[in-house]
Order: structure tokens, then sequence, then C-alpha cells
């Protein structure tokens, strides 16, 4: 027999397999499960396995620092305008790249991955001497300009693949029956896409709101958003406040991945066309 | 009720041509069929009249008045999708009320129109389904309601049966011609299924790479194909290469025929001679004509397929009546009729004995070389 002998019998194979998803299941969770509890911990010293004490002491200090609300409102107020403000100037290049055919399409189609082909920190840093002469450093808009460069690339690739998964013949029927291409984009065109456009715009948000480099690059001090906020708490405090922090930036990220997945699988894009 | 005419259309991909030279008539409430192997140009044909793809030249008239400068939306024809092409995210009453809805009609009517539209189709009560809902034979229907809804002077249809099975593609048809005959309209129907085109329409335009090779009825196309090319992709044709002889005879393969009265053929001209199955006279050995030998007999329910084979010769496919008594070995076999190709055009056609022979069909369009 061979050395995979126990492939053979059903009960092992179905053992192994679930030895493995717990496996891969504890690599996930594992650390976020730390997160949780030291965020509730009060006391957790070496050796002990769990806390020896709990509280909720760091949530009551993190919710009355001055530095967190003011956090709340950066992150809230720019990640937002960044993703309305990369809507307006990527929609329109993605529904181009998806629907016309113009010299160099492949050549910035492709040339969008520019931000990420460097190491962002060296991207920054020049864009910060520019953003200095142009006196955007340390304001809103500078913060969102620096944001934005994250959002560029899921903003335009997955709504251009929203447009392209709309077949030509259903925009043609619409000509055929009678609408102009105006009112085929906008009655056929687009609400077919919009899953699309909407997992774009989410993940754009979260590009926007989980970004920290560039804001503490060109917003520190004045404009500091919850994750750049992170960093001086990881560096400055005990273990408990970056946790609980940690736990308050993850919410939202968490709902609208949920809410991103629920329009992928219930799409008209898993739906499907028959004959397809 | 309308009458469609297309008058010299050419479109050209590059150096090839998708569509050269083509002119035809579609009368009132005819059903004609562009029929041809795929890359043909019925499709760039059929999406020109719908208005999808401006032509080079030419020009496209509905009951004598030019649309071939008005987009799509401005056109008085409906167009049946190969894929359907429904909207998935309407239902079914949306999706064939769309285009009244435009016409700002009123809510009462639309939702009328659309229910008598879904009632000719046979879908009564499918509104509120989605198209990912229906079976592909259902939302071929309501495409074709979402077509007549609009009462369109011109019914076009992409290959409208080629997505569903082989049984229910029979039925559709037959409904599709009953609904075509019932509203009474104009249509055109693309396929590259021959067997379709003649069991539907009142015309067949044939077309290979890009020309129009011969359009006349069912009957005609396969009685009198214009074109060595229609004779050979219209149903079985046994092609022999034959030479008219100075006697005035023409010697196909191992046959020997009179040429035909009033053909225009000249002495020693090359011939391709065309025989359909069912036009041999095949006997027991020893009879008028050549002997043959029959080497395969199928029976095919309500007649025989025979594969003859001649010395020298190409096997020929032979049909006769399951009443025939016929042994396989030696028989002696003769054609009845046969078409006469001089540069791949029909230049004469003989007829049995007894049978007037008809001059050469003037239904033959102007095809290269012509």
């Amino acid at each position: 027999m061979a050395k995979s002998w126990f492939l053979g019998v059903p009960e092992l194979r179905r053992a192994l397999g679930v030895i493995l998803v717990l496996a891969l299941g504890l690599f996930l969770l594992l650390p976020l499960l730390t997160m949780v509890v030291w965020a509730f911990a009060d006391v957790w010293r070496y050796p002990h396995l769990l806390p020896s004490s709990y509280s909720l002491r760091w949530w009551s200090w993190v919710f009355h620092n001055g530095n967190m609300t003011k956090a709340i409102f950066w992150s809230l107020t720019t990640a937002p305008v960044v993703t309305l403000l990369s809507a307006v100037i990527c929609l329109p290049a993605a529904y181009s790249f998806s629907r016309l055919n113009f010299p160099g399409r492949r050549f910035f189609f492709i040339s969008l991955l520019a931000a990420n082909a460097f190491p962002k920190f060296g991207l920054y840093i020049s864009i910060a001497t520019l953003f200095f002469r142009l006196n955007l450093i340390n304001t809103f808009w500078g913060v969102v300009f620096i944001q934005m460069i994250n959002t560029l690339v899921v903003m335009t690739w997955i709504p251009a693949a929203g447009f392209d998964s709309v077949p030509r013949e259903l925009e043609e029927a619409g000509r055929d029956s009678g609408a102009g291409p105006f009112r085929v984009f906008w009655r056929i065109t687009l609400p077919i896409a919009m899953p699309a456009l909407i997992v774009g715009g989410i993940l754009a948000f979260l590009a926007a709101f989980d970004e920290a480099q560039g804001t503490f690059i060109v917003g520190a001090p004045r404009i500091t958003t919850m994750p750049v906020l992170m960093y001086t708490l990881v560096t400055n405090y005990p273990e408990p406040a970056s946790a609980v922090f940690s736990i308050l930036l993850a919410v939202p990220s968490l709902v609208l991945l949920l809410i991103a997945r629920r329009f992928l699988l219930a799409g008209y894009l898993a739906a499907g066309f028959k004959g397809r | 009720m309308a009458r469609l005419e297309l008058r010299n259309l050419v479109k050209q991909y590059g150096a090839v041509y998708a569509v050269n030279d083509v002119s035809l008539e579609v009368g009132d409430n005819e059903l004609l069929c562009l029929l041809g192997p795929s890359g043909c140009g019925k499709t760039t044909t059929l999406r020109m009249i719908g208005g999808f793809i401006v032509p080079d030249s030419g020009d496209i008239l509905i009951d004598g008045a030019s649309i071939a400068r008005l987009p799509p939306e401005r056109r008085p024809t409906a167009m049946v999708f190969q894929r359907y092409a429904l909207w998935p995210h309407m239902n079914v009453f949306d999706n064939v009320g769309f285009g009244l809805q435009l016409r700002r009609q009123s809510k009462a009517d639309v939702a009328r129109a659309v229910k008598q539209a879904l009632d000719l189709v046979g879908l009564p009560g499918f509104d509120k389904r989605r198209p990912s809902q229906l079976s592909g034979g259902q939302q071929q229907r309501v495409a074709l309601a979402r077509a007549l809804v609009l009462e369109p002077r011109i019914l076009l249809l992409d290959e409208p049966l080629s997505n569903l099975d082989a049984q229910l593609r029979i039925r559709m048809r037959e409904e599709l011609t009953a609904i075509q005959r019932r509203v009474g309209i104009t249509s055109v129907f693309v396929t590259h299924d021959q067997e379709e085109a003649l069991s539907i329409a009142d015309r067949i335009g044939v077309m290979r790479d890009g020309v129009l090779q011969q359009v006349a009825s069912p009957t005609e196309l396969y009685a009198r194909p214009a074109t060595l090319f229609v004779a050979t992709f219209i149903g079985i044709m046994n092609v022999l290469d034959g030479r008219l002889a100075g006697d005035g005879r023409v010697t196909a393969g191992p046959f020997t025929l009179p040429a035909p009265a009033g053909a225009r053929l000249a002495s020693g001209q090359q011939l391709v001679v065309g025989i359909r199955p069912e036009d041999f006279q095949l006997t027991g050995p020893g009879g008028e004509g050549v002997q043959a030998r029959v080497t395969q007999i199928t029976d095919l329910g309500h007649y025989r397929r025979v594969t003859v084979e001649i010395p020298d010769t190409k096997p020929l496919t032979v049909f006769t009546s399951k009443l025939q008594d016929l042994p396989f070995g030696a028989a002696t076999i003769q054609p009845q009729r046969a078409l006469f190709y001089a540069d791949e055009q029909l230049a004469g056609v003989m007829e049995p004995a007894g049978t007037a022979a008809a001059p050469v069909p003037s239904t033959s369009v102007g095809a290269a070389g012509a």
C-alpha cells in the first residue's frame, strides 16, 4: 500500500479534512481572539494562559480620550469624501475602459497599478514634498488626495469588470426597444453593473479608512485619522488600549465587507445569463 | 404590413467583405430566411437592418422610405436576439413593457398590451418572474413578446432557436411561424440550419462570403439551385465532373445525358453536373443505363438510402422508394433529372422525359461572375 493509505479510508480522510480546516481557522482567528481578550483584560501576566482579571477600563479610557473623538471625526469625514471623489473620477474611466476603444487603453488600464508597484513609503515622501509646495500638507484636502491613491485601482478595475459583464446585446435590445444611448446606460447598463460599483465603492472606502502611512506623513499632527492614532496608541500605551481601538477600527470594515460579499454573491454577476 | 427593401448593401471589415452588394426585397407579411454557413454575412445583414451596424454603402428602405441613417431606437424594426438578451434586473412584465413605457403610454395601456403579448406567446401570468427563473424556451417567448409588443413593421430574428435543444427547437419553430402568420408581420429570420429555413420560410436567401447567392422559395431552391454552392449546401447532391461533347450531349462521369434545350453552353465546355439522390432510376442488372453495384442499403422508414458504386467514380447516394425491391450487387443506374453548372452558375436543367423543360430560373440574384 502507498504511504497515503489513510486517504483510502473515508473516515480518516474526512477527519484529515476537519483537522486542516480547524488548523486554518485557528491560524486566522487566534490572533483576533487574542485581541478581543486583550480588549477586556485588566491584568494579564506571564505565565497565565488567560487574564487574571477583566474590566472595561480601557474602553472608557479610549472613549474619553480627546484625540480619539477627533480621530473618529477625521476618519469619518475623509474616507467618505475620498470615496465620493474617487467615484466621480474613476467610474467614467471604468466605463471608458470597458466600452470604448481609444489609443493607449491597455497602457492606461495597467498604469493604474503604478502606485502599487513601488514601495508606498518612498512614494508618499516624494508626494509630500510636492504637497508641501502646494500648501496641502496638514490640510484636509491633502489627506484626501493621498488616500485616493490607494482607491484608484479598485474603483476603476472592479467597476470596469462590472461594465464588461453587461452583454452588449442587452444594450442593443434597449436601443431596439426605443431607448436612446443615455437612457440605455441609465436604465440597463448601470443597474446591471451596480453590484460591481457598490463593491468597488466599499473597497475604496475601506482602503481610505484604513490608510495610515500617507495620512500620517501628510496629515499629522493636525489631521489624525483612526489608523494614525493607532500607531501612537500601540507605541505609547499598554496592550488593552490598542486592542480596544483595533476592535473599533475593525467593526466598520467587517460590516462593509459583509455587505460587499452579499452583493458579490447575490448580484446578477452570480445569477448569470443563460447560454453564456 | 410593410415591405422591406435592401439596395446594394456593402459592409467591409478591412479588406474583407462581410456583406457584398446585397439587394433583396421582402414582401408584406412574408417570412424571409437568410441562410448560410457561419461568417457568410447573414447576421451582419440583419444587424444592418436593425441599425446596429452602419453599412458602408447601399440603402435600406421600408415601404419606400430610407431608414439607413436612423439609429436603432428610431427604426420601426424589432429584433429577437440569439441569446434572447432579456434584462436580468427586470421582471417579465418590465422586460416586455419597457419600450411602451418609453413611449409614455398610460399604465393601463401598457398593462393591457403586455398582457396581450404574453398571452400571444403562451406565457400568461408570468409577469412577475425574473428572466433567470425561466427556461430557455420561455425566455425565447418573452423575447418574442418584447419585440412584438412594440408593433414593429419589420421583425428581425437572429438565430432565435439555436440555443434550444432539438425537440424544443422544432416545437418553437412551429409556434414562431404560427405567431408570425397570425400577427401578420414582415419578418427576416437568420439561421444556419437549412432544415429550419426550409420548413418555415416563404422564401430563402442563401448567402456565402457576403454574397447573396439566390433568393427563392424552398421548393425552387431545392429543385433549381442557382449556384453550385447552393446546390451542395441545400440537401444532398451528387456532383460529377462533366463536359459538353460536340454532338450536343453531356458526359457526366460515367453517364451520357442530353444537353437541355436553351442552355447557354458552348461545345467542349467544362461542366459540373449535380444530381439529387431521388433523381436516379435504379433497376436490375442489364437495363438501359450504366452498370453499377449496390453496396449499401439503409432503410430510413419511408425511403431507402442506397450507396451505388461505379468503377472510377465517387460512390453515388440514391434514394429509392420502399416499395422497390432492391438486392445488393449488380444494378443499372441512370439519372432522370440533372442540373448543369458552368462556372458555378446554373446553366441548364435536364428534366425527366415527358416534362416540359422550364427556363433557367430568373430568380437567381446577381452573384459574382453571373
